[in-house]
């Protein structure tokens, strides 16, 4: 039976969908059998992080509908035999979805796969709980700025009255992510340290993902940073893999100095 | 303050500093309203369960939620306005 894995937050555009991306390429190079399912009804964009947006033929829509059977949809990754990747619809109205469908489908998966990856929409909106719906584990994906962070609340407190698990009476495991941390930043004191996220938000950290252009690039290219040797950001991706697969891994250390260290080190290897 | 504090003191506080503080306060009101997620549902059951037994339309639903240290606290106040047929709609 797979573990269902909800990557999710309150506001857009904090990062998600690259942190799914990053996520299942990182628990499938680790001979995982995982699927990444795109959710962002109407707007999909896993797939081209993920460098395969040439090849999506059917959507999580269409299985839903039983257009088609769920194989047919499932798209293989370029590198990984493990990793398997199910695209959002890109047309279609986000209504139409019902929980039964949601929930069949995700049972589904579980069967076949390791883990399962659910790229959420942003919000609180009916995407959002189907996203949850079947949820194991969420991962609150959250910047260190004050929108996010008060919308990462939001989403908190209502994550266990929109999964099965929880209404089952068990709990859905929470964890955050702080993404694109700029240490130097902090240090100056105008942003939000990774304690401060944490302590407003009461769940236990399982990453912190700092600011790294090589992100931007790698979705230019649709590689996965994770997959980039000599990286800041994969190798605390790489971090929060072993995490998820119950190892304990000292956290990276982001000071500034340190960074810049590294940067120096890259110019000369 | 003091004029002291607001020109010295105060200019020390960083931005960060600022930014968890207003989030402490914003969240501590917003809290008290996820506290009860079901409030939609309940509300929609409350205007069925009302008009079972009376035949109204304009049922109004003010619900106050309030947080005290070892207490929370539901208000709900129905109104059902002035076209009240005493007969209920549906006798089980």
């Amino acid at each position: 039976m797979g573990t269902v894995i909800t990557v999710t937050s309150g506001k857009g555009g904090v990062g998600k969908s690259t942190i799914s991306a990053n996520l299942a390429v990182g628990l499938a190079d680790a001979g995982h059998r995982v699927i990444a399912v795109d959710f962002d009804i109407g707007l999909r964009n896993l797939d081209m992080i993920l460098g395969l947006e040439n090849r999506i033929v059917y959507d999580v829509i269409d299985v839903m509908e039983e257009k088609c059977r769920l194989p047919q949809a499932m798209i293989h990754d370029k590198f990984s035999k493990n990793l398997f990747f199910l695209p959002a619809s890109q047309t279609k109205d986000k209504t139409i979805l019902d929980k039964g469908k949601v929930f069949k489908l995700i049972t589904q998966l579980k069967e076949d796969f390791d883990y399962i990856i659910v790229d959420s929409p942003a919000g609180i909106e009916s995407g959002f709980e189907h996203a949850i719906l079947g949820a194991d584990m969420a991962l609150i994906i959250s910047t260190p700025e004050v929108s996010s962070v008060r919308d990462a609340d939001r989403v908190i407190g209502i994550i266990d009255a929109k999964s099965h698990k929880a209404q089952a009476g068990e709990e859905v495991e929470k964890h955050v992510i702080i993404n694109r941390l700029k240490p130097e930043l902090v240090e100056k004191g105008d942003m939000l340290a990774i304690q401060d996220v944490t302590n407003i938000l009461a769940l236990p950290l399982i990453g912190v993902v700092p600011d790294d252009e090589r992100v931007i690039s790698s979705t230019n290219l649709g590689e996965p940073v994770i997959r980039k040797k000599d990286t800041i950001s994969g190798r605390a991706f790489k971090n929060i893999v072993q995490r998820l697969l119950g190892k304990d891994v000292e956290f990276l250390n982001l000071s500034p100095e340190n960074r810049f260290m590294a940067i120096i080190k890259r110019w000369f290897t | 303050m003091t004029l002291f504090e607001r020109w010295f003191g105060k200019s020390e506080e960083t931005s960060a500093e600022r930014a968890k503080e207003r989030l402490r306060l914003v969240l501590a009101h917003e809290r008290a309203f996820t506290h009860f997620p079901f409030m939609d549902d309940l509300r929609k059951d409350i205007v069925e369960v009302i008009q079972k037994y009376m035949k109204v339309e304009d049922i109004n639903i003010k619900t106050d939620q309030s947080r005290d240290l070892d207490l929370d606290m539901l208000e709900v106040e129905v109104s059902v306005g002035k076209d009240v047929k005493k007969e209920p709609t549906i006798i089980n």
